[in-house]
């Protein structure tokens, strides 16, 4: 169960399936969670979270506009603080990468047992990243992806052997503790190389968009 | 406004700046000449009405609901009664000079106003009717005379078959592009319709388990389903063979291959974007990960659950595949090897070996079976 410390910490939940709103907040608040807004697009899910400054955010990416990715961007933005973990039905690859790179610190599928959500909720609210085996495998290919595309005097995030070595573990379905007693390492140890890895793609992401946004003023 | 029309109105622009670019020039040529002509004053004043003539017919042209027949005809026979002054205005000598009548070459503008407006054997009528009109004026073997009569059907043809293809074409960019847009809603729809049954499928999932233990299968009926959906919705395999069957080899998308063996026993790791790799190739590597697959439900026990991973590095693939069963010692797995069985040898280990590939496992017991795949991405 979780510690008094998390379940202290305040949440909103974002979806636009009313059935699902329900059910979230009815298993959370079970839970202990204290759940202090709800929201059904991106306008509320903003607007809402200006005022009520919750702790957490539970977040289907599927929404009306603002989407759920251009939402975290935003958040993130003014709210670095912020934990946000992504709920979401259709698992679209390509999303779900924008929303941890916009700064999501995990990712769950829908479908995922109520306990598993819980757990997952759970260890966002108390800092860490959700690490998903699927999250992992995508994580890696990014790294991967621009490594490959990487043009010379590029800067673009790497990862240390350790950290792929972890991330390959995550992405085989092996829980930290596992990976902590086969790479004979503490289990803050690992956690510590997880939470590196998404940080060092966050922040590559916000220096990318700021860039962007730079050539895109000097052009215009 | 679709592309068609705007084109059609800057052709006709086109057309009306034309007559006033011939306008000038049939004055130059009037303004030198104009001391020899029979009658200087009228030539002065046929150039008026021709100038007068030009402004009516750039205004009127502008719309395209008076561009009518009647309109049309009334634009050939004023250019026709122009035409038909040069040899009393002029006079045979000056004419016989250069066989230019009055209105030089402005007398094409109406012959290709009609070619813009019906096509181009329309606009080489017209203008074959006011060239021999010209020619008549003074008949002769001269090519200056008769060459002026060639080029008054040529160019309006021309232009009245470059108006035609055009429109043709941006006809057809105007439906494609309603095709495409149309296409573009009904993916959207898609999406909203499948994202519905996503939400109420992992719903079922989530709150089955609850129920019963009815609930319990209905949860696990939706679970297999959901999965499949999803990884029906991600595949990109179609895009992919459109583009390989240029290149003679069928090219299909690993990613979506191998997100398809996801189960709720299953669980698959990939990266995003797609793996472009010759179909034969993604089915014998799909087939070895089958076949490991196979291994974990006989041999692993019935609650073993199984993870994918396919990476690609630099061209290359790397498929590691684990499960959390009963495990075996390296000794025991050389054993099922050798014997045959667990359709290592051929089934696994040959196949990867055909593509070119190296294959390795390692088995912890109580710690399950882990297989390593590394595969070039081409042959």
């Amino acid at each position: 169960m979780a510690q008094a410390s998390e379940q202290g910490r305040r949440i909103m939940l974002v979806d636009d399936h009313p059935m699902w709103l329900e059910a979230l907040e009815e298993d959370l608040v079970e839970a202990g969670f204290d759940v202090v807004a709800v929201a059904r697009d991106g306008r509320e899910c903003l607007a809402r979270a200006r005022a009520v400054r919750p702790d957490v955010v539970v977040m289907d990416l599927n929404i009306p506009a603002p989407n759920g990715v251009e939402c975290i961007q935003q958040l993130m933005g003014e709210r670095p603080d912020l934990d946000i973990i992504v709920v979401s039905a259709s698992g679209e690859r390509d999303d779900v990468l924008d929303a941890v790179k916009a700064g999501a610190k995990g990712y769950v599928l829908k479908s995922a047992s109520k306990e598993e959500l819980l757990h997952a909720v759970q260890r966002t609210a108390a800092g860490e990243a959700v690490f998903t085996p699927a999250l992992a495998g995508l994580v890696l290919g990014e790294y991967r992806r621009m490594a490959t595309a990487k043009q010379h005097g590029d800067e673009v995030p790497e990862l240390t052997a350790r950290e792929t070595e972890v991330l390959r573990l995550v992405a085989t379905g092996l829980s930290y503790r596992e990976i902590a007693e086969r790479l004979v390492v503490s289990h803050r140890t690992v956690q510590n190389h997880v939470q590196n890895v998404l940080h060092k793609l966050e922040l590559h992401n916000r220096v990318e968009l700021a860039r962007y946004a730079i050539k895109q003023g000097l052009d215009s | 406004m679709d592309s068609s029309q705007s084109l059609l109105r800057s052709m006709w622009r086109a057309g009306g700046l034309l007559r006033f670019a011939m306008l000038v020039l049939a004055c130059a040529v009037n303004g030198l000449r104009d001391p020899q002509a029979l009658h200087p004053r009228l030539l002065v004043a046929v150039c008026a009405v021709m100038a007068a003539w030009s402004v009516c017919t750039w205004f009127w042209n502008q719309s395209a609901r008076r561009r009518t027949w009647v309109w049309m005809m009334l634009d050939i026979v004023v250019t026709a009664a122009i035409v038909a002054t040069s040899r009393p205005v002029l006079g045979e000598t000056l004419l016989r000079d250069s066989f230019l009548g009055v209105s030089v070459y402005w007398m094409a503008a109406a012959p290709i106003a009609v070619a813009i407006w019906k096509g181009p054997v329309a606009g080489a009528v017209a203008g074959a009717v006011l060239g021999l009109e010209q020619f008549l004026q003074l008949p002769s073997l001269a090519p200056r005379a008769w060459l002026d009569l060639v080029c008054m059907v040529i160019v309006p043809a021309f232009v009245g078959l470059v108006a035609t293809e055009l429109e043709v074409l941006l006809r057809q960019r105007d439906k494609d592009r309603a095709v495409a847009a149309a296409l573009a809603e009904r993916e959207r729809l898609n999406r909203i319709v499948h994202d519905g049954v996503l939400q109420v499928l992992a719903m079922v999932e989530h709150e089955g388990g609850d129920l019963g233990p009815k609930g319990v299968r209905l949860a696990r009926l939706a679970g297999e389903q959901e999965t499949r959906l999803r990884g029906l919705l991600q595949d990109r395999g179609i895009a992919l063979d459109a583009e390989g069957s240029a290149s003679g080899d069928t090219m299909t998308d690993l990613v979506s291959m191998v997100m398809l063996r996801e189960s709720p026993s299953v669980s698959v790791s990939v990266m995003a974007g797609a793996v472009a790799m010759p179909l034969r190739r993604a089915r014998e590597l799909d087939a070895a990960i089958g076949e490991a697959l196979t291994n974990v439900t006989k041999h692993a026990g019935p609650d073993a659950h199984a993870w994918i991973l396919l990476e690609e590095d630099g061209g290359e693939l790397i498929v590691s595949l684990r499960d959390d069963g009963v495990g075996m010692t390296a000794a025991q797995l050389r054993d099922a090897a050798a014997a045959g069985r667990l359709g290592v040898r051929e089934s696994i280990q040959g196949r990867i070996r055909a593509l070119g590939g190296v294959c390795s496992w390692r088995s912890e017991p109580q710690g399950g079976l882990e297989w390593e795949f590394r595969v070039p991405v081409g042959a």
